[in-house]
């Protein structure tokens, strides 16, 4: 569903990806592991638009989309989730709901959100501004959000990132959910427990470039991912 | 989001507009008459800006370009082709348009702040070349230009306040009504979400580019036609009367003290700031040169620093409370 | 004089009058570095330094470049205030409300001279004033001269400071990134007030220097902030050396287009670069692309 051919990107002296290639089955859970600083957000970024890349391609359902705006992107059906949540502070949660709507401000659009965000126990606060809500909720908001896109690919940064267990639960379950509905996830995550419960598959990376991808259990016991991680000297 | 309309918001509204429409035959004060006129004029200039300054959250310091352009198209359009006004006001609203366009197309791919240094840029620029000497033969230079006011409804000329008086509100209606139509559109929503995290609204499938292209479209406009109704009401423009830089503060001033990104801010704002701004500049124009304008500066800082949402979170406040005694809110499910 | 005579007199009166951009873009630049601010109100700050300047000289006598021992300390502390009551409070606000903040104190302080002093103009006459050298058949006002050189001797001082002490080199720390300066023990609220008091003191030191050449009046900061402001977006925000380079720049470009042209026509050199720049590179000359 997505392919990435030999990506690459560097930012002034610093080469974040090098020659990187991957690809993503349609309805897969897939992982994206690595040390800090291994590209793993830049490569979201790079997939989404926000970054453009150096050279190399990406492609989503045959379409290469290297180079689109954002916005272009999004529209083919990828969406993201942030490391640090970008829910729309000074609007409510339905409207930040609504703003994703796909066919503009109609009782079918709010009849969709509100179940969304039943989905997600949101629906409580429906009418409460985004930024009062607690760290948790802006989670749920934002996974809720993009999936008003009715987005074929999620790519997902970190979504245990500084959330409670239970709540980490509650989005995984809804994770499987989806999948069942025939999404496909993109996840980076450092959260090990988390990786191991819901992905299917993993690649891992470091210093920009794959060092191994497979089986879960069998790239978290690869030596060399273990290095990485230790900050073994490359 | 739709906010249903009870008997309530109706009525409100009906007694407002009527009530203002009888004013000039009951109140035999033309001054009241003026005074009232000039808060309708500041409030239709803040609902222009609110819609690029406001909802889409990018702050524009050169609006007073578009107010000139406007003023000065239907102007010369009528003093060298004997074109009416009415139609001059049209085609000036369009120039002021297309100039925001062109502000806008490369200024809005960067970040904020540029954009914000570019329309003051803008702004300069549209006021020196209309002040220079080279442009005089053309734009009557720093002289500026007189608009013989005879009686002429179809040249746009009336010899009383009330004709004025009538059109300025019709024109302020139209703002609100303008405003109210993009709150309650998808557009709106858009445009908020721009303000408050363009990346993220990206992220959401939104063409920014064109969005802030389309609202500032809108803006520049209703400033413009706005410039019109100057002219033909002053009888005399000159650059810096109406591209001045001062002119674009006052501009934003007007919506920063009702409050941005809402309907009626803009209208309070004028409530406000136009009756002070009047009485200071007339009474102590004079001997106190500068003191208006430093208060400007001062309530700039006070309102961005205390209240940056504006005087309109009070009212909000007091219009729930009404709203809660007489009972007839209906369940409003989405709105804020 | 013909043309060339005419182009050569342009291109060193740009060069001196550069310079004094360059002081001040300096300032601003400074200041958009460390704070991510501009500081709409420095064309304000540089003319009080020159009211400061000007009614001390009025009641004392004191040469005028002797007034720097007043301007300049004057203004660093004005700076520092203003930081410390204005800038601190909304560092994390919106751009809006920074800019907004600093374009209202700008809009309270040029009209708080007009009410103060008047729109009067008033001047600093001395021998300086009018004498000037001829090297060739160029023209230099000694006056600007004096001011040039004082304003590259300021940039070195600064570049000494920044480069060689520790308050500067935390200063560039704070301006690379500021989290991490924090966290690496720089206190931040220290060096932003210093930042800012470092950048008024440019500014005053422009308006002194510019004591014996302009007309002191409550709108002679407004005719420097628009050069300034390309100054720094010409050098990119932030940049020390685009700074220094940028505002000879557009000295140049400004006279060679009052002489081409006319005088009226000087702004607009300042606008077409900053447009220019907008479309085509951004994030100034002298700044690597690191815009995505």
């Amino acid at each position: 569903m997505l392919e990435v051919k030999n990506l690459n990107k560097r930012f002034g002296g610093v080469e974040a990806v090098k020659e990187l290639s991957f690809n993503v089955r349609r309805n897969e859970i897939i992982g994206l592991i690595g040390p800090n600083g291994s590209g793993k957000t830049t490569i979201l970024n790079l997939i989404m638009g926000y970054y453009r890349i150096d050279s190399g391609e990406i492609s989503f359902e045959g379409d290469r989309i290297e180079g689109l705006d954002i916005h272009q992107i999004s529209r083919k059906g990828i969406g993201m989730t942030f490391q640090i949540t970008r829910i729309f502070r000074s609007m409510t949660v339905m409207q930040n709901m609504l703003v994703a709507s796909r066919i503009g401000l109609c009782k079918e659009a709010e009849d969709r959100a509100f179940k969304l965000l039943r989905f997600l126990e949101l629906d409580r606060v429906e009418r409460e501004l985004g930024g009062n809500l607690s760290y948790g909720q802006q989670k749920l908001l934002e996974l809720g959000r993009v999936l008003m896109l009715e987005p074929a690919l999620i790519l997902l940064d970190e979504p245990a990132g500084g959330v409670n267990p239970v709540l980490i639960e509650k989005i995984l379950d809804r994770i499987k959910q989806l999948q069942e509905q025939g999404k496909t996830f993109l996840i980076v995550e450092h959260n090990m427990s988390v990786i191991r419960r819901i992905c299917e598959r993993l690649i891992a990376l470091d210093h920009g470039e794959k060092i191994t991808e497979g089986d879960v259990e069998d790239v978290l016991e690869d030596k060399r991912v273990i290095d990485a991680y230790l900050g073994a000297e490359t | 989001m739709k906010k249903q309309w009870s008997n309530f918001n109706l009525l409100i509204i009906g007694i407002t507009i009527g009530i203002v429409c009888l004013l000039p035959s009951v109140i035999q004060n033309s001054f009241m008459v003026y005074m009232l006129l000039l808060i309708f004029f500041w409030a239709l200039l803040g609902e222009a800006w609110n819609i690029i300054g406001g909802f889409a959250g990018q702050l524009s310091l050169g609006h007073a370009a578009y107010f000139g352009i406007g003023a000065y198209t239907s102007t010369l359009l009528s003093i060298n082709y004997g074109v009416s006004p009415w139609l001059g006001m049209i085609v000036g609203g369009f120039l002021a348009m297309i100039s925001a366009v062109a502000v806008g197309y490369p200024c809005f791919r960067l970040k904020e702040v540029y954009y914000s240094l570019a329309t003051i840029v803008f702004g300069e620029m549209m006021r020196l070349t209309f002040i220079s000497e080279l442009a005089r033969p053309w734009t009557g230079g720093a002289q500026g230009l007189i608009i013989q006011i005879k009686d002429n409804p179809l040249q746009f000329q009336f010899t009383n306040y009330e004709p004025y008086y009538y059109l300025i509100f019709a024109m302020m209606l139209a703002s609100i009504f303008i405003s109210y139509m993009i709150m309650n559109s998808k557009f709106g929503l858009d445009l908020l979400a721009i303000r408050d995290d363009e990346d993220a609204a990206k992220s959401l499938g939104i063409d920014t580019q064109k969005a802030k292209l389309k609202a500032s479209a809108i803006s520049a406009f209703l400033a413009g036609i706005a410039g019109t109704f100057y002219a033909q009401f002053f009888g005399y423009i000159d650059p810096n009367a109406t591209m001045s830089y001062v002119i674009s503060l006052q501009i934003v001033l007007v919506t920063l003290i009702g409050g941005k990104a809402t309907v009626m801010g803009p209208i309070l704002g004028s409530i406000v700031m136009t009756p002070i701004d009047a009485y200071t500049s007339m009474m102590l124009g004079g001997t106190y040169q500068g003191l208006h304008l430093m208060a400007y500066g001062m309530v700039i800082v006070v309102i961005v620093m205390l209240k940056p949402q504006g005087l309109i979170v009070l009212t909000g406040r007091v219009f729930e409370r009404m709203q809660a005694l007489i009972r007839q809110t209906p369940a409003d499910r989405s709105g804020v | 004089m013909d043309l060339t005579q005419l182009l050569i007199q342009g291109l060193i009166a740009g060069i001196l009058l550069g310079s004094l951009y360059s002081l001040i873009g300096l300032g601003m630049t400074l200041i958009v570095g460390v704070m991510g601010i501009v500081n709409f109100a420095n064309g304000a700050l540089l003319m009080l330094s020159m009211y400061a300047a000007y009614w001390v000289f009025v009641y004392t006598g004191v040469a005028p470049y002797a007034l720097f021992i007043v301007a300049v300390p004057l203004l660093f502390f004005v700076g520092m205030a203003i930081q410390r009551g204005l800038i601190k409070p909304i560092i994390h606000a919106s751009y809006e409300a920074q800019i907004l903040a600093t374009v209202g104190l700008s809009l309270f302080l040029t009209n708080f001279a007009l009410l103060m002093w008047t729109a009067d103009y008033r001047s600093v006459v001395t021998p300086l004033s009018y004498s000037s050298i001829m090297i060739g058949d160029v023209t230099i006002s000694i006056a600007r001269l004096i001011a040039s050189g004082l304003s590259a001797l300021t940039g070195v001082a600064l570049y000494i400071f920044l480069q060689r002490t520790k308050m500067g080199k935390a200063m560039r720390a704070t301006a690379q990134d500021r989290v991490l300066a924090s966290l690496l023990g720089v206190n931040i609220n220290r060096i932003d007030s210093i930042a800012f008091g470092i950048g008024s003191s440019l500014a005053a030191i422009a308006g002194v220097l510019i004591l014996p050449i302009y007309y002191v009046s409550p709108t002679i900061g407004d005719t420097f902030i628009l050069p300034a402001f390309a100054t720094i977006v010409l050098g990119g925000f932030g940049n020390f050396i685009g700074a220094l380079v940028g505002g000879v720049i557009i000295g140049i470009a400004e006279s060679l287009t009052a002489v081409t042209f006319s005088s009226e026509f000087r702004q607009v050199a300042s606008f077409l670069i900053i447009i220019l720049i907008l479309l085509y590179k951004p994030e100034g000359l002298f700044t690597r692309r690191l815009r995505e």
